[in-house]
């Protein structure tokens, strides 16, 4: 584990199932092999292609406030996966798994938010997760 | 009594035609259900987009057609690029994929896209359904292709249909302009290109497309590819559109693309 000096940022080396398909923009320059975990308040979500983008703002424990643009899947794959363009609300304290830029840039591509509820809310899912969420596991 | 009589005859005459066509209809595969998504971003017979260009992907090209396509600047395969911009106009500055300028990607290469499509199957003619574009397309039953002179060259070319067995479509076309790759890794084709798509429908679940790809003018013989397995997804065809805006586009790369290609960032 390394912090980043957030409030909370956990990265695990995690290596995903999968690919992260449609992220042909900025792949090459994400760490697709960790994970950074980031709580942080919704500032702005944006239900766009070629890809939608969340803004938040994580607050370190100096107070000091970074901003963060985290693209995830075009509305076509997200609306497959349960999000709608009301999934995310300013204002809202989430925690976000990302996939973030190896220059160090508050940029990066989203894996997951996990809701107040504690329900986990995927953008790209492992493949087999996948599956269950857009044919029911009926496709198998 | 006239009446009476002329009634049976037509009874006669007609329901057993009524009846038959719809036998016909009921032996056809259904095809009803959003499909998707991409069943690959490399139409080569085998090998991946890692291999485009190479002995491996068993592509026959015409020296030409190989060259060329080793000049293009892909977002996929061998070549692949990040793709960059102007940090005045925002332009694209080294990627000269079209779709980058939303040209339409045409077919085939508008099943590389990860979105779903559909068939609208009626009795003259089956509608495929893309939410790409969103584009959508007449694949004309019962009916030939136009004589060459009355061709025209597009980006979804002319395309006519037939049912073989209980469960495949076959689509086969025609008619096309020279304006799009042939898929994701820059494989390029001529006006002179005649596409075959094989749709089977191989249960409830699963849709398998093979694709016949002859175009004299950029290979030397024709290829296959495939079959290649798509799903039935649970979610509405149509619930999200995707639809290519060069200003979206744009914003994209100015609010991550840049600042993840950012060298002095960290």
């Amino acid at each position: 584990m390394r912090t980043r000096g957030l409030l909370f940022a956990t990265v695990a080396a995690v290596v995903i199932a999968g690919s992260i398909a449609g992220a042909h923009h900025g792949a090459a320059g994400y760490d697709n092999k960790n994970i950074t975990i980031l709580k942080g308040t919704v500032t702005e979500w944006i239900w766009r292609n070629p890809h939608s983008e969340v803004r938040f703002d994580v607050t370190d424990a100096k107070g000091d406030v970074r901003h963060w643009s985290v693209e995830a899947p075009p509305p076509t794959m997200l609306t497959e996966r349960g999000w709608t363009k009301a999934s995310l609300k300013p204002g809202e304290t989430l925690t976000f798994h990302i996939n973030a830029a190896m220059n160090g840039s508050p940029v990066g591509i989203l894996r997951k938010v996990v809701l107040a509820n504690g329900q986990d809310l995927w953008a790209y899912p492992p493949a087999d997760l996948l599956l269950e969420l857009t044919t029911n596991g009926k496709a198998q | 009594m006239a009446r009476i009589i002329c009634t049976a005859v037509i009874a006669l005459f007609f329901v057993p035609l009524l009846a038959q066509t719809a036998a016909q209809q009921a032996a056809h595969v259904d095809l009803s259900g959003s499909w998707g998504y991409a069943v690959g971003n490399s139409f080569s017979p085998k090998g991946t987009a890692q291999d485009a260009g190479t002995p491996a992907d068993g592509v026959p090209y015409q020296p030409w057609a190989l060259a060329l396509m080793k000049t293009r600047k892909t977002m996929s395969g061998p070549n692949a690029t990040f793709n960059t911009r102007d940090s005045g106009t925002l332009e694209t500055t080294n990627v000269t994929d079209p779709l980058e300028q939303c040209t339409p990607n045409g077919i085939p290469r508008i099943l590389t896209w990860p979105a779903k499509f559909k068939f609208l199957q009626t009795p003259d003619v089956v509608y495929i359904l893309y939410e790409y574009g969103p584009y959508w397309r007449p694949v004309w039953l019962n009916r030939q292709h136009p004589p060459a002179d009355e061709l025209d060259s597009s980006f979804f070319g002319h395309a006519i249909g037939r049912y073989e067995g209980n469960d495949t479509f076959i689509v086969d076309s025609l008619g096309y302009n020279d304006k799009t790759w042939l898929d994701d890794v820059g494989r390029p084709h001529t006006d002179k290109l005649h596409l075959i798509e094989r749709y089977r429908r191989v249960d409830q679940g699963h849709l398998e497309v093979t694709l016949t790809i002859d175009d004299p003018g950029a290979y030397t013989a024709s290829f296959t590819f495939g079959p290649r397995q798509v799903l039935a997804r649970t979610t509405d065809f149509g619930a999200a559109l995707w639809t290519c805006s060069i200003d979206q586009n744009k914003e994209f790369y100015r609010d991550i693309s840049a600042p993840t290609l950012t060298p002095s960032a960290k």
